[in-house]
Formats: C-alpha cells, structure tokens, sequence
C-alpha cells in the first residue's frame, strides 16, 4: 500500500497547506426541518433563499417490489401519469408547464417510484406550477392510448437492457441472491405482466400505492416553512388516502453460485456480490461506506491496486453498496479478457476476504473519509442534490441530523469498529459470481512486476 | 417598438408573464478587481455551503492556432499536470484528491480553463498550485513524449471512432471557412504526430500570462478574502507581452456549402448551420438574443415546434435538435440536426424539406406572443436553475470574461431576453436563414457508399 497522504516534503513546499487542519471534519450546517402532515406524509424541507426557485421531491413506496403479481405495473402506473391527468392532454399538460418554465422528471426503482418538480419560487409561478404537479401525482386519467404507447416503449426498453452486458450482470445478481423474495425481480417487468395490465389496474395501484400516508416529501428552496406546509398539506390531501406498503418480507437465506452467460464481445464483465443483512437505517451503514471506499472506490482502492496498477487486468473496477430496507448487498464489478475471468474473480475474492478478515488501515480510514467529504460538501452545495439527498434520508429512514454529523460521525470511526462491521455483516462464502461474455480457455494471473511487490 | 406599445404587448401577455422583477431582485453579490499585473478576479459570493469553486481562464484555445500546429493549446492542458516549480507530475493532483477537492480542465476554441471545487478553507492550496504552474511550468520531455501519445489515443477514442463526432469535426471544418473556429480543438491527427514540446514551451510562454487571465471564485468566501489571496499567490507573477489577437470573423455570406460523408453508423443523419454572429461581433444584441429564442422555439421541450410537429405529427424525424452558442469570441452558428424516421421510410431529403417549412414559417409570420412566452421563460427559468450549481455560476462569467463580454451579462440577460419581440424573431430568421448562410452535411452509413 502507498500512503498517499500529503507527504511531507510537499507539506513545506507548499506555504498553504502549512497549519491547515485536515483531519478536522469540515461543519456542515444545513438545518433540515421536518413533520408529518394531516395526511401522514412525511416531509423534510430546508429553508434555502439564495436562489428564487424551489425543488419539490416526492418518493412513493410504489417501487417494482410492490407490484410481485403484475411486474411491470408499478412502472407502468408511474410512466401513465403524465400521458392526461384532470382532463389534460399530454401536450396540454406539457405546455402549460414548459410556458411556467416548470421542469418535472421521474423514475421507478426497486422500492420506490419518484416525481419532481423544478419551478421559480415567485408565487404567480410556483402556484400553478405546483397545481399542475399536483393533477399530475393524484388525478391521472390514464387513457387506453397512453398505456399501449407507454406499454411499447417499456417493451422496448426490456429489449435493449438484456443485451447489454453491465446490467445483465447485475441482474443475475439480484435473481439468484434474492430469488423467491421481491427484491428478486430486478427490471421490475416481464412481458407477460406487462401484456396483461389494463387501465383499470393502473387506477387500482394508483389508488393505493400513490397514497399520502406512502409517501416522503421533500422540499428545498425559496420557501418559508408557513409556504411550505400550505404546499405539502395541499398536495397531500389531493392524494389517495389511508394506504401504506407493508413491510417487505426478510431476506431469503442466501446460497453461494457462480454464473456465466455467454455473449459475445470483446471482454467479459464481472459482478462479485454478497447478500448484507443489515437494513438501510442500521447504524452499522456508515461503517460499511468507509469500508466500501477503501475496498473498492478511486484509483487507490485496494481492488484497484489489486487488479489494475499491480497487474493492469483491468481499466476499472469498483465496489458498492446498495442498503435497502430489509438488508441489500455489497457488489464489485469490473471487466477482463475473457481468458483472465476464473483468475481475476480468485483475486478479488481473495482481496475482499483479506479485507473482512483484516479490516482497514488507520491511513486507508483517514484516506476514505477525506475522499467521501468532498462529494457530501459538493452535494448540500446544490438545491437540487440536497433535494435528492432528502429524499434518500426519507426512503432509508435517517434521522434529521444525518446531515450535519455524517462527517464527524464518519472521522471517529476506528479500524477496529469498521473491521467488526465487516465481519458481522458479509461473508466471503455466501458470494454470487457472474461472467457475461464470451468464454476462452484460462489463463493463471500475470506476475506482478518485482517493484510493485 | 415604442414604450407605448411595449405595455401594450405587456398588457396583452397578461398573465403569462414571468415575474423577472422577482429574479432580478436576487442578484447574488459579484465582485471583480485587477491585480498590478493584469490578473483579472471575479468573485461571486453563494454561502449555502462550506464550498468554494475556483477556475482560472486563460484566453487562447484552438482559435488561436495556425495550420500545422493545431492541438496545441489542448496539448498544453493536458502537460499543466505534469509538474511545477513546488510539485513533481501528478503531485498537485494527488494533493488535491487528499484533500477531498474535485479538479479538472477543459479546452475550446476560445479558452483554456482550470478548476477546483473544494471545501472553503482548502482554497488557498488549490490557488497556490494554480499559480504555480503559472509561473513555472516544467514540462518534461520524457513526460510530454508519453503523455502525446494519450492524446493520440484520446483523440483515437472520441473523434475517428465516433462517427458522429468525426462528421461534426468535418463539418465545422467547411462551415467555418475564414476563421479559426474550423480547426478542432484536440488537432489534425497529423500535427499530433510531428507536435514537439519546444512548441509547447513556446504557447505557454506566449499565453499563459496573469494579464491573459481570469481567476473566478464563487461559493461561501468573501471578496477580501479572495483579494489577500490572490495578492499572495498570484502577485508576484510578473505580467508579460501577450501576442495580438484577433476576433475570428466569419464571411457574411460563404453561399451553400455541401458534404457528403459514410461513417459506420446505423442510420442517416443531417447538419445543417447557418454562419451567424454572436454577442462579441452581433452589431445588436437583440438579434443574437431572437437567435437564441429561435433555437428554443424550434427544440425547447416537449412542446417546441421540431418535436411537436417534425417528430410527433409528421413522423417524419427520429430525434432533431437545434442549438446555438451566442458566447463565442467571434462569429458563431446556428445548428440544426436531424434523424428520419426510416421506420416510416422517411429520408433526408424529406427531412430537409420539413425543416425548411419550419424555417420559412419563421420567416413568414411571426410567433404568437403566447408561443414566445412560453419559450422564453422556459429559457429564462432555465439560466436561473443554472445557477444551482457554484461551478456552472463560475464557468457562465469565466467563458464571458474570456470571450471579451463582460461578467454582468449573467445578472442582465434575463431582462434582454424579456425585450424580444415577435417581430425580432422574424427579422433574424429572414437575415440569416438563407442559402447563402448555410452549410449542408449528408451523414450516411458505409454500405450505402456502393448503392
């Protein structure tokens, strides 16, 4: 391992880095309130005036997890809002909104499905704009037209992500290592289902999944906290009623396998995943992001030195963490010539099991959290990021100061306690191995050149 | 159009205007001043957070470049890591990834431009090897003789195996035939090839002067903080002779250019640009703001005119964009571009007959005012949300500043978009919407090459 830390020679060189105090965690003070309304939406809003525009972010329960006996339904409900809401025309909603300057996106997830909505925060804007979103998220029409339209566009879509490799990858993952359970259903769609879906059913799921007691809110911008619980309370009380997703079963008990599907291209690509059973609130997350940014994030990482400045196998490899409500998993992907793809899956095994069994360096630590600080520093620098990142404090339940003690939460984590998080929450044997691409006859790993060793 | 009638035309689009006085009244503190030795500063406060943007802009890019030495200032971009004075190659990147900074540089035909965004109080070390490496470049033989060839490979990578950047390439290529806009920024393959770093050394000594330089901050400082920092960092940098430029100007009128190119791709495709001025060299900027609401018109949302009727109702394109940069140093074009729907048999030619429609409406009637407003605060709500983001306030001023426009614009182009009339949008489409404007390219797959 290179310590990459500031060296010293370059600490007197520079006149500027002399007396900085780098191991001090930057504050950050973005102050979050939050409450649940009449309707039992939750909201989170922060008060922002620099700029006259807002973010509104809603985050529905209504993911594909919710929709197991008509996959598919729960994105289709989500892609029809926008094709005729309140007697509006898709075109009719669009101009109205584009002559507002209004921006609205939105995307369906494995838990969730989320709208948002971009406007300029003076009223005579802001209030039709959000009357718009408002017809929009809780009075769809959903016209016959729409749903084979949109019915068309999601076949197509389906089509087009199986051949690419990376997501194939991906989700042979979350078939085998959750098969049985809803997290297991990755694309969130079959043919079948889609085929069968009627409008009627759209209004069914409307009718429940899109419910205010389903829902976090989020808000930031030109608002004063009066202005925003008028717009909450609003928006929520247009919303079905009364319904929330229950919990989602707990994780199957996992087994190991390894899979490869053939497919022709130049190189192979790799996912190494295992199953964490820790859900997405537990304390124990944020040992597991220092971890995961010292395992396998930057050119530094262990998995990086490992397989690309050591043996140049691969350009890019890197691990993740996805924390999901009923536990998730820890993945690492990265491609390699098809003749390299048994002995770089045994190096990175054993370079994730070294790394259970050892835990981090106090300097990889300390490396991995001035790493993470720049992102979360460059994140509640922006509306819309805070706006996002409300959202994911929402989904994954975090309490309303996660914000501003994340960092220092992060910088008094020691080697020992991100070693114990580790080994309590993955195990090396319950691994998941995927290749896709073409196969070849194996090759044993390269040497590693003697000044590397 | 008189102040009476102006009201009038207020009056009548009613309530569909945007509120700019709302805007207007938000105008975020902006500071500039000039040190002794021509460095120029811009400081933009934002404190919604502990974080702070820093980019230098210096004024020269493949603009500047003479036939067979093109590539040369993005070549220099690229050697500005590769050592100083204070650290060996790769260390200032190495410092600032330690302390959590995310820094970058990018090339064009107008500027060559550093960055680092950062926490507040890191700044003074992103500064420091800023004007270091402005003062006291190394560049290594050894270092270059590498490093030349990953711009080799970079230009390998994204222009001769993208056909789409490859046709473009060619394209600006005939549309810009007087000026320096028709080199591309990363070079001609074969000056790469004989590019020495005694050239290098040449561009850098030429150029990179504290006179031929913006510094622009923006985030949670102050503008006397910034002040005692750059006096520190970059005081000390003697100013220097820069070589005379020249606004690349354009011929008014080239008359009609065409190209025919085959390029592994799946399926046809059509540019079209039409040589038009830009705010440094329009002799009113009404015209160029009529330009920019014209490309809105024509491809702003689901609503404008290209998706909406090109796409939607005559089926007759796959996809077609439009799109204009008024902020050059020069004269600049206005770029249409467009897929047939081969689903429905459509071809270019049919694509070309659509989009002239769509041109000679706008030269026959006027927008509705409703249609205008709807444009325009989609354009005007869209330079607020830009401001979202400290770096992309700090790259609007630095690219203004570098172009020779003023940083002001960012705070004044709300309301000169808002005097654009209906009457001004037909005006410019009839001035530069002409033949004699405008070049043509037939981007078509390999195998019809033996049809």
């Amino acid at each position: 391992m290179t310590d990459t830390l500031l060296p010293n020679q370059t600490t007197t060189r520079l006149l500027s880095a002399q007396g900085l105090v780098l191991d001090e965690p930057t504050l950050i003070n973005t102050e979050i309130q939050s409450w649940t309304d009449e309707s039992g939406a939750r909201v989170r809003f922060i008060e922002s005036h620099g700029l006259p525009m807002v973010d509104v972010q809603l985050v529905f329960k209504a993911g594909t997890t919710q929709d197991t006996d008509y996959p598919g339904l729960a994105a289709l409900t989500l892609y029809n809002l926008d094709e005729g809401s309140a007697g509006k025309s898709a075109s009719e909603f669009a101009e109205r909104l584009e002559s507002l300057g209004a921006l609205f996106e939105k995307s369906s997830r494995l838990e969730y499905s989320t709208l948002t909505l971009r406007t300029l925060s003076a009223k005579e804007v802001l209030d039709p704009a959000l009357a718009l979103f408002t017809d929009l998220v809780a009075r769809p029409d959903f016209p016959a037209t729409g749903l084979e339209k949109v019915k068309a566009q999601l076949l197509g879509q389906r089509a087009g992500l199986e051949k690419f490799p990376p997501i194939r990858a991906t989700a042979e993952v979350y078939r085998h290592l959750f098969a049985g359970h809803p997290y297991g259903t990755p694309e969130g769609s079959s043919e079948q289902g889609i085929a069968a879906i009627t409008t009627d059913d759209l209004k069914a799921f409307h009718g429940k999944a899109y419910s205010a007691n389903n829902l976090e809110i989020s808000l930031v911008g030109d608002l004063s906290r009066e202005d925003a619980e008028r717009i909450t309370q609003q928006l929520s009380q247009a919303l079905p009623q009364g319904w929330a997703a229950a919990e989602l079963p707990p994780l199957p008990t996992p087994s190991p396998g390894r899979i490869h599907i053939e497919q022709p291209g130049a190189s192979n690509v790799m996912a190494l995943a295992l199953p964490m059973a820790v859900p997405a609130d537990a304390p124990a997350q944020l040992n597991l992001i220092l971890a995961n940014e010292v395992l396998g994030s930057g050119l530094n990482s262990r998995l990086m030195q490992a397989l690309r400045q050591q043996r140049g196998l691969t350009y890019d490899i890197s691990s993740a963490l996805n924390p999901l409500r009923v536990g998730g998993l820890f993945m690492v992907r990265w491609e390699v010539a098809a003749e390299f793809v048994d002995a770089s899956l045994q190096l990175v095994r054993q370079t994730v099991q070294d790394f259970i069994e050892q835990g981090p360096t106090a300097a990889e630590l300390l490396a991995a959290h001035r790493q993470l600080t720049g992102p979360m520093l460059r994140n509640v620098a922006q509306n819309r990021r805070l706006a996002a990142l409300l959202g994911e404090m929402g989904y994954k339940q975090l309490p309303d100061d996660y914000l501003s003690t994340y960092l220092p939460r992060l910088a008094a984590l020691t080697p020992e306690q991100v070693r114990e998080a580790l080994q309590a929450n993955l195990d090396i044997n319950m691994s998941i191995e995927v290749s896709v691409g073409p196969a070849a006859d194996q090759k044993p790993l390269p040497p590693v050149p003697a000044d590397e060793q | 159009m008189n102040a009476l009638a102006r009201r009038a035309a207020g009056l009548l689009l009613g309530t569909l205007c945007l509120p700019l006085a709302a805007l207007a009244a938000d105008v975020q503190p902006t500071h500039e001043f000039i040190l002794d030795n021509g460095l120029k500063v811009v400081v933009r406060e934002d404190h919604r957070a502990p974080v702070v943007v820093s980019q230098i802009w210096y004024k020269v890019g493949s603009s500047y470049e003479t036939p067979g030495q093109t590539g040369l200032s993005h070549a220099l971009e690229h050697m500005m890591f590769k050592g100083s004075a204070k650290v060996g190659p790769g260390e200032g990147s190495r410092i600032l990834r330690d302390l959590g900074a995310e820094e970058n540089a990018f090339t064009s035909d107008d500027y060559t431009a550093y960055y680092q965004v950062l926490a507040r109080d890191r700044l003074p070390v992103a500064l420091e090897l800023e004007a270091d490496r402005l003062a006291s470049l190394r560049l290594p033989a050894d270092e270059f003789s590498r490093e030349i060839e990953v711009i080799k490979e970079e230009r390998r990578l994204r222009t001769d195996d993208q056909p789409g950047s490859k046709a473009f390439e060619l394209f600006r290529a005939m549309a810009y035939p007087a000026s320096g806009y028709h080199t591309p920024t990363i070079g001609w393959m074969a000056d790469l090839e004989r590019m020495k770093v005694e050239e290098l050394r040449h561009w850098y000594e030429s150029w990179y002067a504290p006179n031929n330089a913006t510094l622009v901050v923006v985030g949670d400082v102050t503008a006397d903080e910034v002040k005692t920092l750059a006096q520190k960092y970059f005081g000390a940098i003697p100013r220097r002779a820069v070589p005379p430029s020249k606004l690349p100007l354009e011929l008014a009128e080239p008359g009609l250019r065409q190209l025919t190119l085959h390029v592994r791709t799946q399926l046809p495709s059509l540019i079209y640009g039409f040589n038009v001025p830009a705010m440094a060299t329009a002799k009113d900027p009404r015209t160029v703001n009529a330009l920019r609401l014209i490309s809105a018109l024509l491809d702003g949302g689901y609503s404008a005119r290209m998706p909406a009727r090109l796409e939607r109702g005559q089926e007759l394109v796959a996809g077609a964009s439009s799109s204009y940069n008024a902020f050059t140093r020069g004269d600049s074009l206005f770029l249409i571009s467009a897929t047939p729907n081969v689903q429905k048999q459509k071809t270019l030619a049919d694509v070309e007959k659509g989009v002239w429609q769509l041109l000679d409406e706008l030269k026959n009637t006027p927008p509705s005012a409703e249609e205008l407003e709807r444009v325009r605060a989609q354009v005007i709500a869209g330079l607020v949300y830009d401001r979202d983001s400290i770096s992309s306030q700090a790259t609007t001023i630095g690219q203004l500043e570098t172009v020779g426009l003023s940083w002001k614009l960012i705070d004044s182009e709300l309301d000169d978009l808002k005097r654009v009339t209906p009457q001004d949008i037909q005006n410019a489409a009839r001035t530069y919407f002409t033949r004699e404007r405008l070049s043509v390219a037939h981007v078509l797959p390999e195998e019809s090459a033996h049809e």
